[in-house]
């Protein structure tokens, strides 16, 4: 039934382990040494106010956390996510089918009885799977490392942002991918997948940094679902999730039209 | 062989690229990769595709696969539209592309169940295949040489009996023995009730199994026709050694409409290639005293050549 899901995700598991196993190495270093690196943690949570720094590990909205151990937890982490979140929603959904086309693999493929769209569906999901443990991950070195450094953390708050940074993980992977079904080619695909996610991170920090009440970083998917945004909402800010889960899932539908009704030259 | 059709191609033209005036200057490129292309492959036939590199085979395969939109043209598989009804038709085909590629990390077996789940694997032909092809099917795709890789993609395409086969030159990379045993499978394929579409550049291949070939040229097709047929009808190499004392005038036989060629290979001798209809060479021979008169069907090569030339 499942079958292109199921081989993709025993194929893609080193890659897929890849984003989790630097959240729990990176974060979980900096909950660990948290006794022993308290001052410098905070001194360097203190620094992350100046607008230089949030134009460039974007605004992680920490304001609202004071100077705690869950502040200084958010900060790594966050700044961490930004940076995952960018390469991976880039470099794998985009490539998801180039790298078929470019080895031609594709061509026995779609002989197969099986609708086009689902095959890149299927594929897709499985990127989404392995985009779960991302979350799972986070809230693990919160939970562990917090209890490890006898600090309190809010669950509830560590859940809600997991769960932001996996639909920003969906919204921004499914950009990537519908260039990848619109170009076919790697480079092409990459390098407008580039171009958009990379836009849109510029936008979320310099807008931030120019004109922090302004329209600019609307237009950024980095923007939503941040730390500030959930603890005022007291849980996920629901129109930021509707905001970022229609980009996704037009992008999403757009990707598997595309490569639904395209041709496949040589 | 039935006269059921499988396959029906009516008018398929596919031309690549977009052109368009501005201020009457021409933008873009537009090339014509198949035109107005037209033939059936019947039940239980090996029909062969030939024709040189960039003539529009590839374009005509991948046009009725639907991987290309066809601009004009009706294409039919089992009498099923090849678009509107592409997952019907594909529970049913085998495809074997040019140059086909692997999954470089999985092993032969692992492709074999892989593929398998897609279309089921008939176990009792999959015997008769893992006898023919000598490959190892427990190796990494990518240790393997392209012959070998070749080899397993065609135990994977045909593993599950396909009512239809579409093969892209599917003999490339295999060396004699295997060809050889590749052959066998098709007629055993053939035999069994299974419809056989092949090109190839291996005009003997194609003479060897094919029972009727289709010619295209520059995207159209020029030539339809059964091997026999085309062997017997379209030409025939015939020597003739006259007596010295009654040489002909070689343009008196040049002029003969069934005479396509005329060379004199030695002083009395001559080499003709002929058409259809050998009796008005032989009226105009009887005038002279003829020594040896030697008449052969010209291969499939000498065949496509002149169509070619």
């Amino acid at each position: 039934m499942v079958n292109v899901y199921l081989k993709n995700m025993k194929k893609s598991w080193f890659v897929g382990l890849i984003g989790p196993a630097v959240v729990l190495m990176f974060v979980g270093l900096i909950g660990f040494g948290y006794p022993m690196m308290k001052d410098i943690i905070l001194e360097r949570l203190e620094q992350m106010q100046n607008p230089i720094m949030t134009a460039i590990l974007g605004d992680l909205g920490l304001e609202g956390l004071g100077f705690t151990f869950e502040a200084a937890m958010f900060m790594y982490a966050g700044g961490t996510l930004n940076i995952l979140v960018l390469f991976i929603s880039l470099f794998i959904p985009a490539r998801l089918l180039s790298t078929e086309v470019d080895k031609k693999t594709i061509d026995v493929m779609l002989s197969f009885p099986i609708p086009r769209w689902r095959y890149l569906a299927e594929k897709f999901a499985v990127y989404l799977t392995y985009n779960i443990l991302l979350p799972i991950s986070i809230v693990s070195i919160f939970v562990f490392s917090s209890i490890v450094a006898g600090e309190t953390i809010s669950v509830t708050l560590v859940v809600n942002y997991s769960i932001g940074i996996w639909l920003q993980l969906f919204a921004l992977g499914a950009i990537s991918l519908l260039c990848g079904a619109i170009f076919l080619d790697s480079s092409k695909a990459l390098t407008a997948a580039g171009v958009i996610v990379f836009f849109q991170y510029f936008l979320d920090s310099i807008g931030g940094l120019l004109d922090p009440s302004g329209i600019l970083q609307y237009f950024s998917l980095f923007h939503y679902m941040r730390i500030g945004s959930i603890l005022d909402a007291n849980m996920l800010p629901l129109g930021e999730v509707l905001i970022v889960l229609s980009v996704g899932i037009a992008a999403l539908i757009s990707a598997l039209t595309v490569f639904h009704k395209r041709e496949f030259a040589i | 062989m039935s006269s059921e059709i499988v396959l029906q191609v009516s008018n398929l033209t596919k031309v690549y690229g977009h052109e368009f005036d501005l201020r009457g200057k021409k933008f873009g490129q537009r090339v014509i990769g198949a035109q107005d292309v037209s033939f059936t492959v019947k039940k239980g036939e090996i029909f062969g595709f030939l024709g040189p590199n960039g003539a529009g085979k590839t374009t005509t395969m991948r046009a009725i696969l639907d991987y290309l939109k066809i601009q004009t043209g009706v294409v039919t598989i089992f009498g099923l539209d090849h678009h509107n009804e592409r997952l019907k038709i594909r529970k049913r085909i085998g495809y074997v592309p040019g140059d086909m590629a692997l999954f470089e990390n999985y092993t032969g077996e692992e492709i074999l169940e892989y593929f398998g789940k897609f279309r089921p694997i008939d176990p009792d032909f999959l015997a008769v295949l893992r006898a023919n092809f000598r490959v190892k099917l427990k190796k990494k795709i990518k240790s393997l040489s392209k012959g070998n890789r070749q080899q397993v993609g065609l135990i994977a395409s045909l593993a599950s009996k396909p009512d239809f086969l579409i093969l892209d030159e599917p003999t490339s990379g295999l060396d004699p023995l295997m060809t050889a045993n590749f052959h066998k499978i098709l007629k055993t394929l053939k035999k069994q009730g299974s419809t056989i579409f092949l090109s190839s550049h291996n005009l003997a291949e194609v003479q060897a199994i094919c029972d009727r070939v289709g010619i295209i040229k520059e995207g159209k097709i020029i030539l339809v026709e059964s091997v026999e047929v085309l062997k017997n009808k379209f030409l025939q190499k015939v020597k003739i050694k006259f007596d010295s004392s009654s040489l002909p005038d070689p343009s008196e036989i040049e002029q003969l409409k069934t005479v396509i060629s005329v060379e004199r290979i030695h002083e009395n001798t001559f080499s003709l290639k002929i058409g259809e209809g050998i009796g008005e060479l032989i009226k105009c021979l009887a005038k002279y005293e003829v020594k040896r008169f030697t008449c052969e069907d010209a291969s499939l090569e000498e065949i496509f050549l002149q169509y070619y030339q």
